[in-house]
This record gives structure tokens, C-alpha cells and sequence, in this order.
């Protein structure tokens, strides 16, 4: 034993033995029970904590297996894949880490069981900032997925990315979150996601803020609610199929996107089947450009209801639906290149309720088309003034947890978070 | 050897040390590490804008730079550093060879005037980010976010002639597709006011009358002639946003050109004029479907028969038989009969072309007009701001017409005998005149321009391509119109 210390450093030994009693002995009872959902309470049987993980390679962490692993105050970076790799029903807590710089994204997470992400600076990396790919291989057919409190920005592709095959499915929660500056769309999700994305910051995206595709026959099934969605260069919203929920799409904040507010199926005539959405009490101003966009659109032949919202000054209509119909109590102010129907102003063009509604007849039962009066439009502000004719003028909704909302046209409930700028040229990757 | 070795050294050194190669440690890639350090924190702390700053000192020539700590300052609500910041951002991005060299640079040229017409929005001072967002419009055209910017800001000006671009600003009817798909907005009225002059002929042959004591002059066939000029005056008004009715007044001079003779006198050459009142038109037209960009209405022309026939006397004398002879003859100026002219049009933008299409069956009393089928097609080009290109394209197909025709010959007695204006009497030849229809197919390319807020003028000439073989032969119609629309 002595002699053979002068070969190999204790340490060396130390670390081997190590080696053999992680891999060989039975795992901790702890361990053994993780089948079950876990939860933040849950103990992790693994810490990784103030390690800086860079220019590797490969993965800069690669975690596979369903041991309980708690990443924390760690940085990745400049790795030649990944920052973080989780594959395999890992089980994993991420947070108070810098992710970034690293070349194929920042998170990337295949067939994993539960992961939350909380907390993070996940930034300018090659790829998307989270990707999660969910295949009917694995042994559960579902990846339960928190994103919460982080920062996503400047990635060269998506901020999250969901991608499961159609009998596989993500549930992905994603809140609190600022995603900013990513080169595509701030959150995409496709088939079977089940997307619950609430008091989020989603801004200046390359395409959507929101994007919701289904390249299998399930559709994603969306929540989205309390957000500020603005400065996307895609629509706010962009819905080619999905069905929403409880909240639907409520209580958003949506905003100088440059092409649509919210839009639907615009890509493909997209089946009924495939589209089946709630929009209520959101504020949808100024989106659209080139003669492009619209406050609300739908393209699909789907069923899109379009309830207590406030539409003003979006280019191209107000609220374009395919069919003319479930659109009421909404009200609609100067879209297209119109203000209200004022008969007083004789300095406009085609001042009419048509071009509020991008030719179909008039205002439905409960719509107004007047100003809105908000706040401070100036500075995002699109809280409404006392005197704003949207308040007491919404339908009254009966359903939880509309009806104890105030009977206000218009996000009713807001997302607390400021307005944030962004100048495009900080794509510095 | 060692004398080989050494001066291998020293010519080593030497090259690591000359200046030109100590010139390739360019400040400002270092300074690229300081920016990076501000873009790892991103949250517009005091800290970050100080990371920018000391990236900027290092090298003056930094957009991004300067981008980033004018977007930090005004996330902290710190205008005047913010307008500052962008300011310089614009400035080095016009100076800097290091900026225009690298790749990319070009899509963020704009940035920093965008961001100054942000900061003004912000502070409500419209006018000046209105001028940063046109700037940046002058630079990129496709800029989508000094667009998007732009038209908001138009419209809490209250300036929305400028909200559009110019190929939606522009009133987009055709000229002689003149109904559009569309439909007025409640309360929307259009006036429309426009001249047309051209020049018709037809074929006179013997066999046209039933009336034998007609003759046509030698040699035969002869050629009868029509200038025309006609001026409409027009109305239109949006009942509702789907419901449109419309008044059309037409005033006509017609100024023709015949030659025949009587009861083997000598050929008469007669050029009556008239003038007067035509048809008025009557239009009601529904908006029975729209999506996206393409609307489709159905119309109904209406023609109250107001243009009545006029008497039209030729100017010279004509000795024969001992008596001066004046020639009359009855010119309609309308059709004499309510006509229904049902029709279907269709607009379509393909941006940034718009294209405006009907088609029209005139039923008539086949008496003083025969029916007549139209469909016209339009397309609409915007130039620039304030002028539209036109092709438009027409095709006509009008019915046979049998005319009763009253000729007059008014024999009156010559000087010596009396009162020059003592008339003879007329005499009266009861017949009827049948004009061939046929097929017809015209070419219009046109101007119009944008003279004043919803006030146009065009300008067009139609060409034809095909005409009939038979009856009434249009030539070129010249076409000048103004056109003024209020919501």
C-alpha cells in the first residue's frame, strides 16, 4: 500500500473509490422512491453548486438517469454543445446559473421527467435558450417542465423551444420569465404541449412572442395569461393551432409587435379541428407594420371567441376573423388608418366601423368604437383612466376566474411587471 | 552556428515587435470584451451602463455600445443620457470604417434613430419622433419597427392621410372600371366629375331604312360621323358600410356629321348639333362580401330616361326646286326607356397592386339603345406618394337597335318672297333606322394624382383594340375626370 502511494496520489484513490461506491452500491431509499412527481421540496441527491463549467468540447453538464440533481450557482459557457444536456428521465433543479455562449443552446432536455429552471441567466447561445424534445420512446409519455424568473435573451434561435411527437407530451409552465432579443420566437411550443405561460415579459423577438404549431394531429393546449408581449417582429401571439384552457388568452398586455396582435392559422387553412381558442380582456395596441398585421386575426376555419378586449391603433383592422362572427363586447379605436367613427373629424379617410373589422359589417352586439382612454399609452401604460367608456361595458363572464374580475373592457388584471426597451443591435452573440 | 541561432532570435523579436504589428492589437476588440461583460449582466443596472461606458472608452467607435447605454439610461428613465447615447450611436455609425465593415452593420444603421424617435414618443413630443421614424424610413423602407412606430404616432396626431402607405392612401377606383367592389362608409360621400371626348362612326347603307323616299348621297355606302363629348356629374353616398346609392347627371353634345338626299334632290350634307341633358342614372350597390383584401359588391344601374331627343336643323341652305331647304333630324340624347343595368365587381389588392373588375348586362327596349353587355378589368399601380399608374381593359358587346326616325326636310321661302324664317313647313319621313351591334375591346392606360386631400384628377386614354364590324365604331375617348371623397 505504501509503495503503491509513490504511483498514485491519494487523491486519485480517494476519487476511485468513490467511483465504485456511486456505481455499485444500491441507491439511497431517497432515490429508489423518485418515481413520483418531485417537487422544489424534494431533497436532491445530487448538488452541483459554484462550479464554472466552460470550453468544453462537448455538454459542458450532461446529466442523464432519474437521481434528483440540483444545478446551482454554476456557469456554462463556451461549450461546444450544450451548456446543459439532460437526457433520460433526469430529475433536475437548475438555478442561479449563467448559461450562455455555448454552441448547439443553452438547455437542452430529451426525455426527461421533471425539470425546473428557476432563476437563471440563460443567454446568447448558439441556439435556442431552452429546447425540450419529448419522444413516445421514453418511458413516460410526459416531461413536466418550470421555467420560472429567468432570463432568456439574445439566443441565436428560440428562447423555448418544445418539440414532442405526437404521443408524447410537455407540460411546460413557463412564468415570471423576461425572454428577450432571441433571434426566433420567444416561446414556441408544437403538438402536445400543454402551455401554461403567465406574468412573462416577451419582447423584441425575431418572429412571434408566443408561437403555438402542430406538425403532428394534436394541437398544443395553451393558457397564456398576464404576459406583456411587445417589439416581437412576428405577431404577439401567433397561433397556427391550439386550444386554450381555463384562462385562454386572457389579461395580456400585447403591443407594438410588428405584425399581428394575436393571429391565428395565418400560415394554412388551418382545420376547425385544429384551432379552438378563448381570447378575453386583452389590451392589443399599435401592432402591425407595412400594411400588415391586425389587432386580432384569424385566418383558420377554427372556432376563436373574441371577448372584452381592447383594440386600438393597429395597422391593417382591428379584428379580422374569418367568419365574421364570435367577436363581441370588444372595444375597437383607431385601426386601420382610422379613428373612432367620428362624424365631427372631417380629416380622415376611410374613417369607418368597416375597417375596424377588416370588411365585415359593423360593430357586433356590445362593441364600442371609441377612445379608450388609457393612461399613458405614450409609455405603455394601458391602464384605463376613470372615465374610460370600457369600464362597466364588458360581458359580464360567470366562469371562474373571469367573474371575479372587474366588468371592464380590456386586461383587467394586470401583469405588474414594467416596460422594458430593448435596442435590436445588442445581439452581440 | 550559435552566430545562425542568434540572428534567428533577433529577427524573431524584431518581427514580433515592429510596429506594424503591434497595430494589429486593435483597441477595440478589447473593448469588445467590456461590452460582452455588460450583455452577461442585461439588466440595466448602474453596472452594466458602466461596463458600455468603459467599452466606449476604449474605443470611441463602438455603436453597439453606445446602443446598449442608450438602452440602459432609458430603461432607467434617464431621457437626456439616452438621447445623448443614441445620439453618438448615429454619429459613429456614419463615421466609423470599423462599424460599415462589419457584417451586419448595415441592419443596425437605423437603429439608434429609432430609438430616438422612441425616447420622443415617450416624452410626447410627436413631432420629433415622427421625424426620427421618417428618417429611419428614408434609410430602410422595410423597416418594420419605424413603421410600426410611425403609424402609431400618426394617429395620436390625428394625421391619418399619412397613417397608410401611399398605394393605400390613394382613392383607388379605376377609370373606366369605375365601380369598385367596394362599398362607401356610412356617411361617406364621393363626388365625381369627369369628360370624355370622342368620336364614332358608322356605316350608312340604304338598307338601314325602311323608308324608301330615303336615298343616301353617292357614292354609296356612305359614312355618318359623331363627335361626342359628354361630361358627367356624379354622386354617391355610404347609406351604410355596406349599402351605397348614387346619382349620375350626363350632359351630352353631339355633333354629327351625315350626308343623304330626298326625293332625288342634291346631296345633303348636314352637321347638326345638339346638346342637352342625357339619362340620369340611378345606382344602388350592396357589399355582399368581403375578406382580407377582396370585396365583392352587387349593383344596379338604374336609367331614368330624362335625355330626350332633339331636333337638330343643319346650318346652310340648300337651293332646289325654287325654295331654300334646311335639313332636320331627331338626335337622341337618352335612351327613352328605364333601363336595369344589374351587375358584380370585384376588388382585390395584391399588394401593391389593386385590381378592380365588373361586369354589367344593360336591359333595354332595344328602341333607341340595345342592350349591352360590359366587363371591365383594372389594374392599379402606385407610382409614389401621390400618383397611381392605370391598365385598365374593357369589353363591350352591344345588342342590334331599331330606331324610329323621324327626318325632317324644312322647306323655306326664299328672301325675295318674304321673311326669310317663314317657314314652308317641314316635311316629315317616318322610318326607322336599324343599327348592327357587334363586339368591341379597348385598352386605357390612364394617370391619377393626388392633388389634395381626397381630391384626385385622371387622366386616361382608351384605346380600341377591336371594333365592330357593323353599327357604331368607337375611336380614341379621351378621359379627364376629378374626383373628390369625404368621410
Amino acid at each position: 500500500m505504501f509503495s503503491m502511494s509513490k504511483k498514485f496520489p491519494d487523491i486519485l484513490i480517494i476519487l476511485l473509490f468513490v467511483f465504485v461506491l456511486t456505481n455499485h452500491l444500491p441507491a439511497p431509499p431517497e432515490c429508489q422512491a423518485m418515481d413520483r412527481r418531485p417537487s422544489p421540496e424534494t431533497p436532491a441527491a445530487i448538488t452541483m453548486e459554484d462550479n464554472t463549467i466552460y470550453q468544453n468540447g462537448r455538454a459542458g453538464l450532461r446529466i442523464r438517469g432519474n437521481t434528483p440533481v440540483e444545478v446551482s450557482n454554476c456557469t456554462l459557457y463556451n461549450n461546444g454543445r450544450t451548456g446543459l444536456n439532460l437526457e433520460q428521465q433526469a430529475d433536475v433543479l437548475v438555478r442561479n446559473s449563467s448559461i450562455h455562449h455555448n454552441e448547439l443552446g443553452g438547455i437542452s432536455l430529451n426525455d426527461i421527467k421533471w425539470i425546473q429552471i428557476e432563476n437563471n441567466k440563460i443567454h446568447q447561445n448558439g441556439k435556442a435558450g431552452v429546447r425540450i424534445r419529448k419522444s413516445s420512446h421514453s418511458q413516460d409519455r410526459s416531461s413536466t417542465v418550470i421555467v420560472n424568473k429567468n432570463r432568456i435573451f439574445l439566443n441565436n434561435a428560440g428562447g423555448i423551444h418544445t418539440i414532442p411527437t405526437a404521443e408524447a407530451s410537455i407540460q411546460l409552465t413557463v412564468t415570471d420569465n423576461t425572454i428577450n432579443g432571441n433571434k426566433r420566437g420567444g416561446i414556441r411550443v408544437e403538438n402536445n404541449t400543454i402551455l401554461t405561460a403567465a406574468h412573462n415579459r416577451i419582447f423584441s423577438n425575431g418572429t412571434a412572442g408566443i408561437a403555438s404549431f402542430a406538425a403532428e394531429s394534436s394541437s398544443p393546449f395553451l393558457n397564456l395569461y398576464q404576459n406583456r408581449i411587445y417589439f416581437n417582429q412576428g405577431s404577439g401571439i401567433h397561433i397556427d393551432s391550439g386550444v386554450t384552457g381555463e384562462f385562454g388568452i386572457s389579461n395580456n398586455w400585447i403591443y407594438n409587435n410588428h405584425r399581428a396582435g394575436i393571429s391565428c392559422g395565418l400560415w394554412k387553412g388551418t382545420g376547425d379541428d385544429l384551432v379552438d381558442i378563448v381570447i378575453l380582456h386583452n389590451t392589443i395596441v399599435a401592432n402591425g407594420s407595412n400594411d400588415l398585421g391586425a389587432g386580432i386575426r384569424n385566418d383558420s376555419d377554427g372556432d376563436v371567441i373574441i371577448y372584452n378586449n381592447i383594440v386600438a391603433y393597429n395597422f391593417a383592422t382591428g379584428i379580422l376573423n374569418n367568419n365574421c362572427s364570435d367577436a363581441s363586447y370588444n372595444l375597437l379605436f383607431a385601426n386601420w388608418e382610422t379613428s373612432s367613427f367620428d362624424e365631427a373629424s372631417d380629416n380622415t379617410i376611410f374613417q369607418t366601423e368597416k375597417e375596424q373589422y377588416s370588411g365585415c359589417s359593423g360593430r357586433a352586439k356590445g362593441d364600442l368604437i371609441t377612445e379608450p382612454m388609457f393612461n399613458d399609452p405614450d409609455n405603455y401604460d394601458f391602464t384605463l383612466t376613470k372615465d374610460s367608456p370600457a369600464r362597466g361595458a364588458a360581458k359580464t363572464m360567470t366562469s371562474p376566474p373571469f367573474s371575479s374580475f372587474a366588468n371592464d373592457m380590456g386586461v383587467v388584471a394586470p401583469f405588474a411587471g414594467k416596460h422594458q426597451t430593448e435596442s435590436s443591435s445588442n445581439k452581440g452573440n | 552556428m550559435k552566430a545562425v541561432i542568434k540572428l534567428i532570435i533577433l529577427l524573431v523579436t524584431t518581427t514580433i515587435i515592429t510596429p506594424w504589428n503591434i497595430g494589429f492589437a486593435n483597441p477595440c476588440d478589447s473593448a469588445w470584451g467590456w461590452f460582452q461583460e455588460g450583455l452577461a449582466l442585461y439588466d440595466n443596472s448602474s453596472r452594466e451602463a458602466y461596463y458600455y461606458q468603459k467599452a466606449i472608452e476604449v474605443c470611441p467607435e463602438f455603436v453597439e455600445a453606445y446602443n446598449s447605454l442608450g438602452r440602459v439610461y432609458l430603461n432607467q428613465g434617464e431621457y437626456d443620457l439616452s438621447i445623448q447615447a443614441f445620439k453618438q450611436a448615429w454619429i459613429q455609425s456614419l463615421s466609423s470604417d470599423l462599424f460599415s465593415s462589419r457584417p451586419g452593420s448595415s441592419d443596425l444603421f437605423i437603429e439608434p434613430i429609432i430609438s430616438l424617435g422612441e425616447i420622443y414618443r415617450m416624452q410626447g413630443k410627436y413631432n420629433l419622433a415622427a421625424a426620427e421614424f421618417k428618417r429611419a424610413l428614408e434609410i430602410n423602407p422595410d423597416s418594420f419597427a419605424a413603421q410600426n412606430h410611425l403609424q402609431y404616432i400618426y394617429k395620436r396626431l390625428h394625421n391619418y392621410d399619412f397613417v397608410l402607405s401611399p398605394r393605400n392612401k390613394m382613392l383607388t377606383n379605376g377609370i373606366f372600371a369605375r365601380i369598385p367592389g367596394t362599398t362607401l362608409p356610412q356617411g361617406g360621400i364621393a363626388f365625381a366629375m369627369h369628360y370624355r371626348n370622342w368620336r364614332q362612326t358608322s356605316r350608312l347603307t340604304i338598307d338601314m331604312f325602311d323608308n324608301d323616299q330615303i336615298f343616301l348621297a353617292e357614292p354609296s355606302p356612305s359614312e355618318r360621323t359623331t363627335r361626342i363629348q359628354s361630361s358627367v356629374m356624379g354622386i354617391r353616398y355610404g347609406l351604410s358600410n355596406n349599402f351605397t346609392i348614387g346619382l349620375m347627371a350626363l350632359y351630352f353634345e353631339r355633333d354629327v356629321e351625315l350626308q343623304f338626299g330626298y326625293k332625288g334632290m342634291q346631296e345633303v350634307n348636314a352637321n347638326p348639333v345638339v346638346r342637352g341633358i342625357g339619362d340620369l342614372q340611378f345606382m344602388v350597390k350592396y357589399h355582399l362580401w368581403g375578406h382580407k383584401r377582396n370585396h365583392l359588391s352587387l349593383y344596379n344601374l338604374l336609367t331614368i330616361p330624362t335625355g330626350k331627343e332633339k331636333i337638330a336643323t343643319s346650318e346652310d341652305y340648300i337651293w332646289t326646286f325654287g325654295e331654300f331647304t334646311k335639313v332636320t333630324r331627331k338626335i337622341p340624347l337618352g335612351s327613352g326607356s328605364y333601363d336595369f343595368t344589374p351587375g358584380i365587381a370585384l376588388t382585390t389588392f395584391y399588394d401593391p397592386v389593386i385590381f378592380q373588375s365588373n361586369i354589367q348586362y344593360r336591359i333595354t327596349d332595344h328602341k333607341r339603345v340595345g342592350d349591352e353587355l360590359a366587363a371591365n378589368f383594372g389594374a392599379i399601380y402606385p407610382l409614389n406618394d401621390s400618383v397611381n399608374a392605370l391598365l385598365e381593359t374593357g369589353y363591350r358587346w352591344h345588342g342590334d337597335t331599331e330606331r324610329d326616325q323621324t327626318m325632317y326636310v324644312l322647306l323655306l321661302r326664299p328672301d325675295y318672297l318674304g321673311p326669310m324664317w317663314i317657314p314652308g313647313g317641314p316635311e316629315e319621313i317616318e322610318t326607322s333606322l336599324t343599327s348592327k351591334g357587334g363586339h368591341s375591346l379597348f385598352i386605357a392606360p390612364g394617370l391619377q394624382f393626388m392633388l389634395a386631400r381626397g381630391l384626385k384628377l385622371e387622366l386616361s386614354v382608351k384605346f380600341p383594340i377591336l371594333k365592330q364590324a357593323e353599327g357604331w365604331r368607337e375611336g380614341i375617348v379621351f378621359h379627364a375626370g376629378l374626383v373628390m371623397m369625404r368621410f
